[in-house]
């Protein structure tokens, strides 16, 4: 069996299941779905609302992307918080950004795929690398970050 | 502005060529009912965009984040304590792009460190 098998029966497409995965709680959720689960790496996705807060102009924002990919990499760590037993997720929030290239931003009403890699853990700090693309293939934004977990 | 009533500029000004602007947060703001509930924190993400609409605001123009390298977040931004931020940059504008570097204090110190490249739109 390869590692990098998706450790996910069937993608988690329930908001509710992904609430119990993540710390952010509406109006500030910016990923909707986790589609594969590997030990390292992780894809999610994200249906921009039209009334979504980090719209603006009909226009997903800058900080609406970066979130979205930090928000990826927060699914991740809930899914393997559940998978080794945590009953809640644990809060954590983004410690810096190496980089980040946005190339364009998407509508709202699109859909967002993010493919998050596990670069590195220590600790209570893990670096992670996220792609986000639209649902034609574009890549729309890339980064490379560090999150903290605060228990 | 991205976040209605989200903040309010008290005062801007402008010091040998560095931008200081002081604003005040709205600590009741709806986006801590989610981030995060019982433990509000500013996010990281909404704190980068003050500086791009800072920046808006001097030169009368739209910006898009193009590029961002080594941001620090240096300490929690907890409205409830940290309701008063300053904004201390430079930036270049070449008229195609706007290259920005400052931090953002609350009254306990540096909170964030930015580096930025913006395209004019």
């Amino acid at each position: 069996m390869s590692m990098k098998q998706s450790l996910l029966k069937e993608p988690i497409l329930e908001i509710e299941r992904i609430l119990e995965l993540i710390p952010q709680k509406p109006p500030f959720v910016m990923v909707d779905r986790l589609l594969k689960y590997t030990e390292n790496t992780g894809k999610t996705g994200f249906v921009i609302p039209m009334d979504n807060i980090l719209v603006e102009d009909g226009v997903f924002s800058e900080p609406g992307l970066i979130e979205h990919m930090a928000q990826s990499m927060s699914l991740w760590r809930g899914y393997q918080g559940f998978l080794s037993g945590l009953d809640k997720p644990k809060t954590g929030f983004i410690g810096s950004i190496k980089s980040v290239e946005i190339f364009e931003l998407p509508k709202a009403g699109s859909t967002l795929t993010t493919n998050v890699e596990i670069l590195q853990e220590f600790k209570n700090v893990t670096s992670v690398g996220a792609r986000t693309e639209d649902e034609s293939g574009k890549l729309l934004a890339t980064s490379e970050m560090k999150t903290v977990t605060v228990g | 502005m991205l976040l209605k009533d989200f903040y309010s500029v008290e005062s801007s000004r402008e010091e040998d060529g560095k931008c200081i602007t002081h604003l005040k947060i709205n600590k009741n703001h709806r986006l801590y009912n989610g981030h995060f509930p019982n433990r509000p924190v500013t996010p990281g993400v909404i704190l980068m965009q003050l500086f791009k609409e800072d920046a808006e605001r001097r030169i009368g123009k739209s910006l898009q984040l193009k590029n961002a390298n080594n941001i620090k977040f240096m300490a929690v931004v907890d409205p409830e304590i940290h309701n008063e931020l300053f904004l201390e940059y430079h930036f270049e504008d070449n008229s195609q792009e706007i290259r920005l570097k400052g931090i953002a204090k609350t009254n306990e110190g540096i909170s964030l460190k930015i580096n930025a490249i913006y395209k004019l739109i």
